[in-house]
């Protein structure tokens, strides 16, 4: 969760600006690809590179808080699920849950 | 040939579909969500499968067909775009899954802001536009099957397609078509990367193929100008948004069984995708290939008709099973997300031991709906896809304020939502009204135009009525349990 904004910033406003802007400028462009319309050449590059981007994220960010993480959700025990139920049933909240919440 | 090669896929998928009991639970919480018990391979298949709907086999190629270039770059950009938004949020609304013990997205809204009314809003909104989900895999199903060239009537195809989803639910609920997938996906693979290479194939190679329709369709099918941009790049905008608020998507997310299998799972989804350069040849390929043009709903049989003239018969067959598999799997997913929402969320006071029963018989009426619409309206089949976002996406400030905490009402956002929703329902069917015509003249998007309303409504209120105990974001109940741990380890 410390490099989310980095990760965030690799995983969604790159390739939102970078696709969305080359489909902008290339829209009205007649250039092909290997035959295909420039602008969808440049959406299907976006499709490994997007993966390659989460990839990135994953193993410079965001995998040694995941893998903590898998362990701090292991026990949690759900809370009530409506607020009627909750009304009628004590609440379940662990004291990690409600150092959480609070 | 046709008929064997697809009957022995819908087979081999029954067979995959009863195998899929083993290990399932009479529990509700096992057939809704498969009892948050999911390995990485298993959810990631289901989740593909339920992403990748009859829309994308048979509604993409007719839809490129139709309306050319512009098609094509919203439809793949917005569900990339989307899963790029699916890397950060999915586990934030999984924790919330598992926090919560939720089934359903109304269950995850419902819970956290403590609102019934909320809870309710978000199911009663969502129920409502899902309704066309089920009309475009029907829709879809009735295409594919009529392309077939077998003497096969629509009606009984959609008849058929319908009975077949519920089979599989009764089975073992969202297990069934966890386990289908694994066929289904097979079939949409090799179906796209068949068709495809053939079409590339018959054409002489992928410059002969595009530089054929260049000849005659040079504007349409490759630049994308004027209101037909606006729209492109507002319908991704909006629809990459409100991707993971559906809510058999969101349910598929709750299957995982762990919050570091469903990271790792979200970085693979964009490859999924590669199908679609084949796809998009064969849109191209039907231009000059079909001989008559297609207009209007007609536009759906594009890809069967190419299929026809490209592939062997039995390849065919294949081609039509996965595009029927992808139309039953879908509608599983849909009908089960919709009885789970109003067994749980709508109908008030339905205990869990009882709530399977409901969904079940809501799984049939929601069937039989969705069976009467494709009958009476056969639509375009994107055309399906934009109108069940235009309501789904208006709930998404809900989980954005649950992740990051903000000081919204429950009710404020309710209220939002409504808003959204009338003014998206008004200006979608008041065609010649002066809004709608001035909308749909610029291009821009219906949803996202209400969504705008929606979102000044929202952030409005948070300044005049800001709540005063607001709910923690999922963010910082997730950096608390992170801290907790750390300090256990050191």
């Amino acid at each position: 969760m410390q490099n989310e904004g980095k990760s965030a910033l690799l995983v969604v406003a790159l390739p939102f600006l970078g696709l969305v802007g080359g489909v902008i400028a290339l829209s009205g462009n007649r250039a092909t690809v290997l035959g295909f319309p420039a602008v969808l050449a440049w959406v299907f590059l976006w499709i490994p590179l997007a993966s390659l981007l989460m990839h990135i994220a994953w193993t410079r960010f965001d995998r040694p808080d995941f893998t903590l993480l898998h362990e701090a959700l292991d026990d949690v025990v759900p809370e009530p699920l409506h607020p009627v139920e909750a009304s009628a049933a004590p609440t379940t909240t662990s004291p990690t849950d409600q150092e959480g919440t609070r | 040939m046709i008929a064997f090669t697809f009957g022995l896929v819908i087979l081999l998928a029954l067979g995959v579909g009863l195998l899929s009991r083993r290990g399932a639970s009479d529990e509700v919480g096992d057939f809704l969500v498969g009892s948050r018990s999911f390995g990485p391979l298993l959810f990631f298949v289901l989740g593909a499968g339920e992403s990748y709907s009859i829309g994308t086999l048979i509604g993409f190629p007719g839809g490129l067909y139709a309306g050319g270039a512009s098609y094509g770059v919203w439809f793949v950009s917005y569900i990339l775009l989307g899963y790029c938004i699916g890397y950060l949020y999915t586990p934030y609304l999984w924790a919330a899954g598992k926090r919560y013990g939720a089934m359903t997205l109304p269950d995850v809204g419902g819970s956290h802001f403590r609102s019934r009314g909320l809870e309710l809003t978000l199911a009663i909104s969502f129920v409502a536009f899902l309704i066309p989900w089920g009309q475009l895999q029907l829709g879809g199903l009735q295409a594919a099957m009529s392309g077939l060239g077998l003497r096969i009537d629509p009606t009984v195809a959609a008849l058929a397609g319908a009975a077949l989803a519920l089979v599989f639910l009764m089975l073992s609920g969202l297990r069934a078509p966890a386990f289908v997938s694994y066929v289904k996906d097979a079939a949409l693979l090799l179906s796209a990367l068949f068709i495809g290479v053939a079409a590339i194939t018959k054409a002489g190679g992928t410059q002969q193929l595009f530089a054929d329709v260049a000849t005659t369709h040079a504007d349409s099918h490759f630049t994308i100008t004027g209101s037909r941009l606006t729209f492109a790049v507002t319908t991704i905008l909006f629809q990459a948004v409100g991707f993971y608020a559906f809510p058999f998507i969101a349910q598929t997310v709750f299957t995982s069984r762990s919050v570091t299998d469903l990271k790792k799972v979200m970085r693979l989804n964009p490859l999924y995708m590669l199908m679609y350069p084949f796809l998009v040849a064969a849109a191209f390929s039907a231009i000059t290939l079909v001989p008559d043009q297609l207009t209007g709903a007609q536009t759906n049989n594009a890809l069967m008709l190419v299929s026809r003239l490209v592939l062997p018969d039995w390849a065919t067959g294949i081609v039509a099973a996965g595009a029927a598999l992808c139309a039953v799997v879908v509608l599983c997913g849909t009908a089960l997300g919709i009885g789970a929402m109003v067994s749980r969320n709508i109908v008030p006071g339905i205990p869990e031991s009882r709530q399977r029963s409901t969904v079940r018989i809501v799984i049939v009426v929601y069937m039989v709906v969705s069976l009467l619409l494709t009958l009476a309206f056969p639509r375009v089949l994107l055309a399906l896809v934009n109108t069940a976002y235009f309501g789904i996406t208006q709930t998404v400030i809900v989980f954005a304020a649950m992740v990051f905490g903000w000081k919204l009402r429950p009710m404020l956002m309710a209220t939002g939502i409504i808003i959204g929703d009338i003014l998206v329902l008004w200006w979608y069917l008041d065609t010649h009204g002066p809004i709608s015509r001035w909308l749909t003249e610029q291009g821009i998007n219906l949803g996202l135009a209400a969504f705008a309303v929606n979102a000044l409504f929202v952030l409005v209120t948070r300044f005049i009525w800001p709540a005063t105990n607001p709910v923690p974001g999922m963010r910082s109940y997730l950096q608390g349990r992170l801290q907790a741990v750390r300090q256990e380890v050191a």
